[in-house]
């Protein structure tokens, strides 16, 4: 825990609202997020926090009629300034969505896609490896290596979520950004993917959207909890889940409510 | 059931029983329906065929004779090749050559072919021609003419038949493959009548309307899909357009002829009747047919895709060129496929733009005046001979035989781009 307090926060949000046309989806929330560690936002449905996990790679500009206001800084830097091309953010920030949604190109393809499309590598070798390095950080080398040609979505959906994960790992991101990831998983896989995400924090901030409590205190160190666009209690996760403060934390986590 | 009360094992009530009874007819009378709906599309179309086959058929074949000629050269007495072909001819069956007999010998042949040959050779008096049957023996002996009427309400004469029983027993009358249907442009003479001036005028203005309409549609698609605004007054002038895309699929073609003739012949003063303006016509007519499809397949591409590619630092264009194009493509392919098909056959339109033309040259050029195989089918099928008859069911059947080709291609080109994208 020593770590987190020394570094400076990954992300900074001052008063950040979002509106989808005349709805506001999230009043004014400030939080930080630390580096290499994971947050976990939990709420009942419709509370923001898929819209809140999507201020960070700003894939809300994608939605027609979604208006941000407020600050929101990445390692200091405005991410909504107007300089910012989000293209380049999302390189910086990856995201896995609730489906897996693999190309319908091979295993190799897949991963390769970002990294083409990037120029980050030279040459077929380097390309190799690095597709090789990516699905081994993503734990399913072992199981497709003999098949990198196959087609992505022929994969069994625990593999596919995996696969989406080497492809966002290839592009060589800072922050992975997962929207309940385990949501059309089995219990095996999920159990895979929540290592996969213990291991992966030494390297990334990871921000996980999750309807499981359980999920939230097993992976994450801290937890978020929204509200009807509203964060009501943010803190170490396992005070979050021992003692919150707020009733309506303590209803949501009781089961009371959502 | 043997011995297993289900009544009473399931719980079912009287009134739940009869409302099963109920649902379960219910099933078999729509079953019922839906066959019957298929029979009928069946019959209709099996009905189609088979009356355009059957008067169709016997046009793919033409009977051709051949005969030895002692002819007289050129000379005062004897001025036209036409004379000189009846005075052959008549000295061929050994008849006397008086006018009335003349008339009759010229009928039998495709006078106008012989006449040709004959004029080709004036030197010779020793010719063997092989030459088209006209019309009339042509229908004679594909059965055509009913020889129990007597002989001043039919079109062949007694003397005719006869002549022509000793050519067949002379085995001097061959059935051939009717290679001038397909090689020859449009003619008065049925025998020589042919499609390939409309084949070659359909194909030219097919190209010059997909040329134009295909890229047009297909990038309207794409941009309306996923680059048009969608919020505030673009937003609404986006909706504006899209409805207006969809009526203008609606418009009955014939008005985009009137179109067509007000601005590309009265306005740009092209002329009239040739495939360049057929093309642009019909571009018009393919256009929102291509758009509408394609928009159809564009949307059917789930967004979790562009989503995907968007936050793997994609630009927009990347995202939707790289993967919901590719998706769509099959489904783009068959609605242009569709367009095509429908210029294919379109009429009205170019019956507007003065395509209805009586043309006997091939055109070489899309500015040389042409027709179109339907126009050609209709100009045909304003004729009462049988001759006329059976070519107009040869060109829909030629017509038909086109848009299976073209269906035909888009079936497998639509089958090989889904197991690429399956890999």
């Amino acid at each position: 825990m020593t770590t987190q307090t020394e570094r400076p926060p990954k992300f900074t949000c001052r008063d950040v609202s979002v509106f989808y046309g005349e709805f506001r989806a999230l009043h004014n929330i400030n939080m930080d997020i630390a580096d290499r560690s994971v947050t976990a936002l939990i709420g009942p449905s419709g509370c923001g926090k898929s819209t809140l996990l999507r201020v960070f790679n700003r894939m809300n500009d994608t939605i027609p009629d979604a208006r941000v206001s407020g600050r929101v800084e990445m390692q200091g830097a405005n991410i909504y300034a107007p300089e910012v091309d989000p293209v380049l953010l999302r390189t910086r920030v990856g995201m896995v969505f609730q489906k897996p949604t693999p190309f319908p190109r091979s295993i190799f393809e897949n991963v390769a896609y970002g990294p083409r499309l990037h120029g980050l590598t030279r040459g077929r070798g380097e390309l190799n490896a690095l597709v090789e390095k990516s699905l081994r950080r993503a734990g399913l080398w072992d199981e497709v290596k003999d098949r990198l040609s196959m087609p992505g979505p022929g994969l069994s959906v625990g593999q596919q979520q995996r696969l989406v994960l080497a492809r966002a790992l290839a592009i060589d991101p800072d922050v992975i950004l997962m929207d309940e990831p385990a949501s059309s998983l089995d219990p095996i896989a999920t159990a895979r993917l929540e290592a996969l995400i213990d291991e992966l924090k030494e390297r990334y901030c990871i921000i996980i959207v999750t309807h499981s409590m359980a999920q939230a205190a097993r992976i994450s160190d801290k937890t978020a909890f929204l509200h009807k666009g509203e964060l009501i209690e943010y803190g170490q996760t396992d005070r979050i889940f021992t003692n919150p403060t707020d009733t309506r934390t303590q209803d949501y986590i009781t089961g009371r409510f959502g | 059931m043997s011995g297993l009360d289900l009544d009473f094992d399931l719980g079912i009530t009287p009134t739940a029983a009869v409302r099963m009874r109920k649902r379960h007819a219910a099933e078999r009378r729509f079953r019922t329906y839906g066959r019957a709906a298929v029979m009928f599309a069946i019959a209709a179309l099996v009905w189609l065929l088979v009356a355009i086959i059957v008067t169709g058929a016997s046009a793919f074949t033409q009977h051709w004779v051949t005969i030895d000629l002692t002819v007289e050269a050129k000379s005062q007495s004897v001025p036209n090749d036409r004379l000189r072909l009846a005075k052959g001819l008549a000295l061929a069956f050994d008849v006397p050559s008086d006018d009335e007999t003349r008339a009759e010998l010229l009928d039998i042949v495709s006078a106008s072919a012989a006449t040709a040959q004959l004029n080709a050779r004036n030197g010779d008096d020793e010719i063997t021609l092989t030459i088209p049957a006209s019309n009339i023996i042509d229908q004679y002996l594909k059965g055509h003419i009913d020889t129990d009427l007597p002989a001043d309400q039919r079109k062949i004469s007694d003397r005719q038949i006869q002549w022509v029983e000793r050519l067949q027993a002379e085995g001097r009358i061959k059935r051939r493959f009717n290679s001038a249907l397909f090689a020859n442009p449009d003619s008065r003479d049925p025998e020589r009548a042919g499609l390939a001036s409309a084949i070659i005028g359909s194909a030219l203005i097919v190209l010059i309307a997909s040329a134009l309409a295909l890229p047009v549609g297909v990038g309207a698609a794409i941009y309306l899909d996923s680059f048009a605004p969608r919020t505030g007054w673009g937003g609404r002038l986006t909706r504006v357009l899209e409805v207006n895309i969809n009526n203008l699929a609606a418009v009955p073609s014939i008005v985009f002829g009137l179109l067509g003739l007000a601005v590309f012949i009265n306005f740009f003063g092209l002329q009239r009747s040739i495939p360049l303006v057929g093309g642009l016509v019909l571009a018009l007519r393919m256009f929102p047919t291509i758009v509408i499809a394609s928009r159809s397949a564009l949307l059917a591409v789930p967004d979790s895709l562009t989503d995907s590619a968007l936050s793997l630092g994609a630009s927009r264009m990347q995202a939707v060129f790289n993967h919901r194009v590719p998706l769509a493509a099959p489904g783009i392919l068959t609605g242009s496929i569709i367009g095509m098909a429908q210029a294919l056959g379109a009429t009205a339109p170019l019956l507007m733009i003065g395509m209805v033309a009586f043309v006997t040259s091939m055109p070489a050029s899309p500015m040389d005046p042409a027709t179109a195989l339907p126009v050609q089918i209709y100009l045909w099928s304003g004729s009462a001979d049988a001759a006329w008859a059976e070519r107009t069911s040869a060109a829909i059947i030629s017509l038909l035989v086109i848009l299976m080709l073209i269906n035909g291609l888009a079936i497998f080109l639509r089958e090989r781009l889904q197991r690429r994208r399956k890999l």
